[in-house]
């Protein structure tokens, strides 16, 4: 036996590699069998599907070719944004928890730790085995994927690049996830507390964007969420905390680069130095974790009370919060008054947490009440948390940004009634179309208008909370800043009925404006370009007429509506209803990339639009002849003058001449409109005689209206109120029940 | 050597070596004795790298231990409850630990697993609490470290086996240098294999003696006086840990050796004198009485 006093050979790196290997092999065969499924018969299946399902998709419309919807397909099945990201990070996690939650026993502790290998060469040792175990995996099932798309026609050069470019990316969110998890499993003594540390790392980040947009959701009067109508690229920034949520941004920005046709990387790469920065620093306290780690550190908790005492205030302080918001959601107070119920339940959903943390951390139930003045903490932040969003705290209601940092604005309605067509005839959403093309440049107009909006918009949303306000009657409308730095902010305001009309003239009545909310040179072009061919209907509630017509003769049309609409400001919308609608749409309703649907209001000042209608046979009389009304069938809500609250419905027919030539001219039949607030209107049902062009006939037909409670004349009202068919409050119900036509069918 | 210098070690608040010194010499196998808490596998955990100390250090051969490969790849350690990897088979064991240890006999290894009766092949999941402490004693004595750290290893095992693997280590040590270091419950397991031991209480050593030399230089005593002046000249003239008396009959501890004992006796009158030999478990009780410990009740027989 030789003497072993000498020293010993040195240790190998390979055969320390190997031997990890080995004892990794649990999470080696389900990644492998993950990426086999993915990368070779994920890919084969997605582009079989692809060439099965182009013919049906594209049909005689071959605007890309196979090759080049194959390509597409592989792009997006191999390429940016691709879903083997979810594997990356599964495997990320599952590595980290492999390699070092020997830390956790005592027994493998003492194996590992007393080998004659440094601190720092064991922990080279075992994280560089996961690093460099999955690196080779996804290389290699990222190079064969290419190989079965490639051979399946679907790679480019440019595809070639886009799947490189992923599997970099991966790589750094790999070593993001990985150093997290590592970071959890060694600050913590025992796997369970680690798996909910990992999640709290990995997921805070993302649930505080998720929590955020609630809040502001919840409890900003003027909030309006466009972040899903502008794109990743115009909205998303940078998060320092969360590298999956750079990963999926980054993903976006170029998904939405690409969509216009911008240089695909630009702005990604701000996400990917931001994972790769988040990877660097993590990388760096992990190391410095393991170092330092200590092998009697097993047990309950984490390794150290500071650490424990902020992930409980982490956790606690917003789930507090939400307690509080519970409470506002269920008696519907996000306006009202802090309620003592919500600081109720938030201070002991604070204590429930910081209690729970406790016990987690100590393995037993009497550790409850240890660091107890720590619920105070957390509910101290709860509350203060809360408030900024309640009390709006930061004045995200109040916020108008200084003109020098705007670059223009947009303001519309939130709903409108106008459809938006791209150029291809696919929908645009309306608000999308408005933010992206309206550049209003009267910023300090805007700004004074806005500032009046979001004052009223908060006022009637506290106004809706309590009897003792009442509410301002306004227009609802949104109003967006396009700022220097590419960003939107974007409120949604009330303004007030009594604002300054010529004001809102300089903004509504500006060319800025009527070019956009109208469209007309878009829906001309847009016809022309498709050479389309439509159906033009005149519509005044009544009666229609409609013709079919060329896109010559619409852009006569939308020649006539410009002129017009040089009177279209906000003093006219405001003040007058308009007197029929023209719409003009495409005559194949199902054809792709044909269909439109125009549609434009017409005043009665409008007179170059009238002679049009009249040139084209188009053109109806505003009201019909009382003559031909039979009957009408009003409908009226009765209010509470003094509490606004409804009271009772009510509903008669009149068919005495008198009563109806006393009512026919003031029925409103227009339906689309903007900037017009109505007064208290009844619901009425006309039957009419609808006279037929170039026909003796004259058939009978109905439409729908609305008529002001102040031009019904008082006898009507009388009978009305006779009349009762629903009450409300309480006792609501439909008290009266009667047949309609035997017993309100007044003579 | 193993120079243990003023080491202390505390788990949170609790204090589990306290500035202990100590020092093992090659070639001899060292004892360990203590109750549960002493601070045994404390301290053998340090000395293995695995703990660090909160203050002092521990020297292997003139190289402190901790964070220090050179001086770690001198020890193995044998814990109480081996860690093997999972599903692993002997076979496995061993190629990880010849990778570790770069001097491992694997020759050895086949002939000590084939004596043990140990099956190379099967998993030691599957085996017994005995065979699993016999297959780290093998693996320990073919790393071919020189120190080897066994934490209560010889508790597990049954009589045949526990008289083999005092003869390996016997033979290794008189091969190759092989110096055990080793802990345990039961001081009478120690006392037909070590040659040094140390006793741990509460994180300090009450003694740590070579044993021959404990034996030596520790007597009992017991005498009959035929005058009081004869007990008082024995008294004076002698070491005396303990005196216990009943009636006439004194028994005496002391810490003198046997010819010097018998010299005192021979000037003292006595009706009745006579000296008893010492088990290692008497002399730590006597010794250990001396300083308050009453350590009967913390060494388990």
């Amino acid at each position: 036996m030789t003497s072993r006093t000498s020293s010993s050979p040195e240790i190998q790196t390979r055969d320390l590699q190997i031997e990890l290997s080995k004892r990794r092999l649990w999470i080696l065969a389900p990644s492998i069998l993950a990426y086999v499924c993915y990368f070779i018969l994920g890919t084969i299946l997605v582009l079989a599907r692809a060439r099965r399902v182009y013919h049906i998709w594209y049909g005689g419309n071959m605007e890309l070719s196979m090759e080049e919807f194959l390509q597409q397909t592989t792009a997006g099945w191999l390429g940016m944004g691709s879903a083997v990201a979810v594997i990356t990070v599964i495997i990320a996690i599952l590595s980290g928890f492999a390699g070092f939650s020997f830390v956790y026993r005592t027994q493998s502790a003492d194996f590992y730790f007393s080998q004659p290998l440094t601190r720092k060469r064991q922990f080279l040792n075992i994280y560089l085995n996961g690093a460099v175990v999955f690196a080779a995996m996804s290389f290699g099932f990222t190079l064969i994927g290419l190989l079965v798309a490639g051979g399946m026609h679907g790679v480019t050069a440019a595809i070639l690049g886009e799947i490189a470019l992923n599997w970099l990316r991966n790589l750094v969110l790999f070593a993001a996830v990985y150093n997290t998890t590592i970071l959890a499993v060694l600050i913590c003594k025992n796997q369970i507390t680690a798996i909910f540390v990992t999640g709290i790392f990995l997921g805070a980040d993302p649930v505080a964007i998720g929590l955020s947009e609630y809040m502001k959701s919840m409890y900003y009067a003027t909030y309006y969420n466009v972040n899903w109508l502008l794109g990743a690229r115009l909205t998303y920034r940078p998060r320092i905390f969360s590298p999956i949520v750079n990963f999926v941004y980054g993903a976006d920005v170029w998904a939405d680069n690409k969509a216009n046709e911008l240089a695909a990387y630009g702005g990604v790469w701000k996400f990917d130095l931001a994972m790769l920065i988040f990877a660097v620093v993590i990388g760096g306290l992990v190391y410095f974790a393991y170092i330092n780690r200590k092998a009697e550190d097993i047990g309950t908790g984490v390794v150290h009370p500071a650490i424990k005492n902020i992930l409980k205030l982490l956790v606690a302080i917003p789930v507090a919060m939400m307690g509080a918001v519970a409470v506002d959601v269920m008696m519907e107070n996000s306006y009202g008054d802090i309620h003592v119920l919500s600081i109720v339940i938030l201070v002991f959903v604070a204590a429930i947490v910081c209690m729970a943390t406790e016990m987690i951390c100590a393995g037993r139930f009497k550790a409850a009440l240890k660091s107890a003045w720590y619920i105070a903490i957390a509910a101290a932040g709860a509350i203060l948390l809360f408030c900024v969003y309640k009390k709006d705290l930061t004045g995200f209601d109040r916020y108008v940004p200084e003109i020098t940092e705007v670059e223009d604005c947009a303001m519309f309605k939130d709903y409108s009634f106008r459809e938006v067509f791209d150029d291809n005839g696919s929908y645009l959403n309306s608000t999308q179309y408005y933010l992206t093309n309206m550049h209003l440049t009267d910023i300090s107009t805007m700004t004074g208008i806005a500032q009046a909006g979001q004052e009223t918009q908060r006022h009637n949303a506290i106004a809706g909370a309590t009897e003792d306000v009442e509410r301002i009657n306004g227009n609802d409308a949104v109003i967006s800043y396009h700022m220097k730095n590419g960003r939107y902010i974007v409120r949604y305001v009330t303004i007030p009925e009594d604002f300054d009309p010529a004001t809102m003239d300089k903004i509504i009545g500006s060319d800025e404006y009527r070019r956009v909310a109208f469209g007309v040179d878009r829906a001309v072009g847009q016809v022309k370009k498709w050479d389309a061919f439509g159906t033009m209907n005149y519509n005044v509630g009544y009666d229609t007429n409609m013709s079919k017509l060329s896109p010559e003769v619409f852009g006569e049309f939308g020649e006539a509506y410009k002129a017009d609409l040089k009177k279209y400001d906000y003093s006219l919308a405001s003040s007058e209803y308009p007197v029929g609608t023209v719409t003009y749409s495409s005559d194949n309703q199902n054809a792709y990339g044909t269909y439109f649907n125009y549609t434009f209001e017409v005043y009665d000042c409008y007179t170059n639009t009238l002679e049009f209608l009249k040139a084209h046979d188009l053109y109806l009389d505003p009201r019909p002849d009382p003559a031909d009304i039979s009957q009408l069938d009003i409908y009226m809500t009765v209010f509470d003058e003094d509490t606004d609250e409804s009271l009772y419905d009510c509903e008669a027919v009149f068919s005495e001449r008198d009563q109806i030539e006393a009512v026919a001219e003031h029925i409103i039949t227009a339906n689309w409109y903007e900037w017009k607030l109505n007064d208290r209107t009844a619901g009425v049902t006309v039957s009419t005689m609808i006279h037929k062009k170039d026909s003796d006939k004259s058939i009978p037909s109905e439409y729908y209206g609305s008529i002001l409670n102040s031009d019904i004349p008082q006898e009507m009202l009388d009978v009305l109120n006779e009349h009762i068919t629903y009450y409300y409050g309480n006792e609501g119900g439909n008290k009266a029940s009667m047949t309609y036509t035997e017993d309100i069918i007044i003579d | 050597m193993i120079e243990i210098i003023n080491i202390s070690k505390s788990y949170d608040d609790y204090p589990a070596v306290k500035s202990l010194n100590l020092q093992m010499n090659e070639r001899e196998v060292f004892g360990m004795v203590g109750t549960n808490g002493a601070g045994k596998t404390t301290l053998l955990r340090m000395m293995a790298g695995v703990l660090k100390p909160d203050e002092g250090r521990i020297v292997i051969d003139g190289e402190t231990v901790w964070d220090n490969p050179a001086a770690k790849s001198r020890v193995f350690f044998i814990t109480d409850d081996a860690y093997y990897f999972m599903n692993a088979t002997p076979e496995d064991m061993k190629e990880y630990y010849r990778r570790i240890y770069p001097a491992f006999d694997l020759e050895r290894f086949g002939n000590l697993i084939s004596n043990f009766g140990l099956d190379t092949k099967r998993r030691i999941s599957g085996f017994s609490k005995g065979m699993r402490k016999q297959l780290s004693v093998i693996m320990g004595i073919c790393s071919g470290c020189k120190y080897l750290f066994c934490d209560e290893t010889f508790d597990g095992l049954d009589p045949v086996m526990r008289q083999a693997t005092k003869s390996l280590f016997a033979k290794d040590m008189e091969d190759r240098g092989l110096t055990p270091i080793l802990t345990s419950h039961n001081l009478r397991e120690l006392e037909d294999i070590c040659d040094h031991v140390g006793l741990l209480h509460e994180g300090g050593i009450l003694l740590s003696r070579d044993i021959n030399d404990m034996k030596l230089n520790i007597n009992k005593l017991q005498v009959v006086f035929e005058t009081e002046d004869d007990r008082t000249k024995l008294e004076s003239g002698l070491e005396v840990i303990i005196h216990k008396e009943q009636g006439r009959l004194h028994t005496y501890t002391v810490r003198n050796n046997r010819e010097t004992v018998e010299s005192i006796l021979g000037g003292t009158g006595t009706v009745f004198a006579e000296l008893l030999p010492l088990t290692l478990e008497e002399i730590f009780i006597s010794e250990t009485e001396v300083v308050g410990y009453d350590i009967k009740n913390i060494i388990l027989s």
